[in-house]
């Protein structure tokens, strides 16, 4: 895999509250890539720092599974972000 | 068998999977909408998911319910979409040869998909007003 750096747009699926907030199910990121996860939700913060504790609670989920912090993401990945789940 | 439906849950079809002529214990737990916790009523409950993973999710958790409980068969069936008090919203059935695999194996199951499915609720209580339900984090 190619980890050069360069500007790219991450497309981030968005749910329940969290797509409510955003009134989007999807928000383009555009970032220099790889990033990190944990980058990746700081960006994602500073677009509504009013959210910011509803987002920190999130999880990432990159390409189905769930992705550790230090994980790295491009724009090839399929990333969601999973607030607290409620099934059941 | 796992699956989500839009669909009201069949839950005999979900005992016929999993019967087992080998099997001398069926357990099958239905999670219903509650019209009222305490005081507060509940109108509807609407689920929404990350469907993909949780398809992916749910088949991981029947196949680690199935080794560590030594049971035999599985079926999971969530609803997504708008359910009314008293609907079905989450059926499992297992089956096992005897009654404590398959007892604990249920209460793991349920357990787990509370935990790590990606699958939400939208609960609209009697005044209409809507809240997305999220554990561990104030609700929106």
């Amino acid at each position: 895999m190619n980890l050069e750096n360069s500007v790219a747009h991450i497309e981030v699926l968005l749910f329940a509250g969290l797509k409510a907030q955003f009134q989007s199910s999807r928000l383009i990121i555009s970032t220099m890539t790889p990033i990190a996860v944990n980058d990746l939700i700081e960006l994602i913060i500073s677009l509504r720092p009013d959210l910011s504790d509803h987002i920190s609670a999130s999880l990432v989920a990159c390409n189905g599974q769930i992705a550790e912090t230090s994980k790295m993401i491009t724009e090839k990945d399929e990333v969601a972000l999973l607030p607290p789940m409620s099934g059941g | 068998m796992i699956r989500l439906t839009t669909s009201i849950i069949n839950s005999a079809e979900l005992v016929r999977f999993v019967s087992d002529p080998n099997h001398g214990a069926f357990v099958l737990f239905l999670g219903t909408i509650r019209k009222f916790t305490l005081e507060k009523e509940t109108k509807s409950v609407e689920y929404e998911a990350y469907e993909p993973m949780a398809v992916s999710v749910l088949e991981q958790i029947e196949a680690q319910a199935v080794s560590q409980f030594k049971i035999g068969k599985v079926s999971i069936v969530h609803r997504l979409g708008k359910c009314l008090p008293e609907e079905v919203a989450v059926a499992v059935a297992v089956s096992s040869s005897h009654r404590r695999n398959a007892f604990d194996a249920c209460s793991w199951i349920m357990d787990e998909i509370k935990r790590v499915v990606p699958i939400w609720k939208l609960e609209t209580d009697g005044d209409d007003v809507s809240t997305w339900i999220h554990p561990q984090s104030n609700s929106i």
